[in-house]
């Protein structure tokens, strides 16, 4: 079996955009699997939409 | 690097998640339908008997068919989501690897066992009706701080693998050796995380069915995620190549 390389482009994206996408990505995962009602005005929203998918990928809920 | 890392994690990871719910529509719905349907039997058994039926009225309510809409549609958020991340982990972490192809299915499989597979063994899924209402902070806490430290180790002995190899210890001693300390500090780990205390009282089979479908809902998502990604590498390796 032969190892194939690849050859990357130079250009870096800033360390500040980075971290801003990280951080986007985080709170997409948490409002779709961790928000609980507190965004909401107290009502459970995105829990209850998301239910089903909160308990199929082990999230807790209720 | 980064950037296309990060491209080609977030297009595995929304099909991953994708197909993840797909899964969970055909199988896990089934278990996850008759567990609500003993939730629904116990409700109103209960609210016979007392006088909390108004309670019921305050609570805000989806219907069962919109929330069967939106697991696939939560799958694949949730699945572009770590996909992003996991390509930014991926690309720097393992800017130096030459066969992205095999060390992205190594990452992935990584990953999962970390991410997926740990917190699910110490806090396993259950079905709707099981779990106290009023736990539900305390738990998310400790599925987040399990998932996070567990995230944490797993970096931490890669660091350490690392370091060690940039020693010059040989492959096989070293991989011993962090392999051994993997073993100890997950043990150690899964017995200091305090135990999930709600009553499970729902028919045995039914939450050995759920938490199968669970754990193979999220395995899908995590390998789909990793032999995708690595696949994508790969592909462009090639076209890069020719």
């Amino acid at each position: 079996m032969t190892a194939i390389t690849t050859t990357m482009p130079k250009t870096a994206p800033r360390l500040g955009r980075i971290a801003l996408l990280a951080l986007a990505l985080t709170a997409t995962v948490f409002l779709v699997a961790f928000e609980q009602g507190t965004l909401t005005g107290g009502l459970p929203v995105l829990h209850e939409a998301f239910h089903d998918a909160r308990h199929l990928l082990g999230f807790p809920c209720h | 690097m980064l950037t296309d890392s990060l491209r080609r994690g977030l297009a595995a990871g929304l099909l991953a998640g994708l197909v993840a719910g797909v899964f969970a529509l055909l199988v896990g719905e089934v278990p996850l339908g008759e567990a609500i349907a003993l939730e629904e039997q116990a409700n109103a058994a209960a609210h016979e008997s007392a006088d909390a039926a108004h309670e019921h009225d305050a609570e805000f309510t989806v219907d069962r068919s919109v929330q069967q809409a939106l697991l696939p549609v939560g799958t694949a958020l949730v699945g572009a989501a770590y996909g992003g991340l996991f390509g930014l982990a991926f690309g720097l972490l393992a800017k130096g690897s030459r066969d992205r192809w095999r060390s992205g299915l190594g990452f992935g499989l990584a990953v999962w066992a970390a991410a997926g597979l740990f917190p699910a063994l110490k806090y396993p899924p259950n079905p709707p009706g099981v779990g106290d209402p009023a736990t539900v902070n305390a738990r998310t806490g400790w599925f987040l701080g399990a998932l996070v430290v567990s995230i944490g180790l797993a970096l931490l002995l890669t660091l350490a693998s690392r370091k060690l190899r940039t020693r010059g210890m040989d492959d096989v001693p070293r991989q011993l050796a962090v392999g051994a300390a993997a073993v100890v500090l997950y043990t150690a780990l899964f017995f200091a995380l305090p135990a999930n205390g709600d009553p499970v009282e729902v028919p045995a089979d039914l939450l050995w069915d759920f938490r199968l479908a669970s754990m193979g809902t999220q395995a899908i998502l995590w390998l789909g995620l990793a032999v995708g990604f690595a696949w994508l590498w790969h592909r462009a390796a090639r076209k890069a190549a020719a």
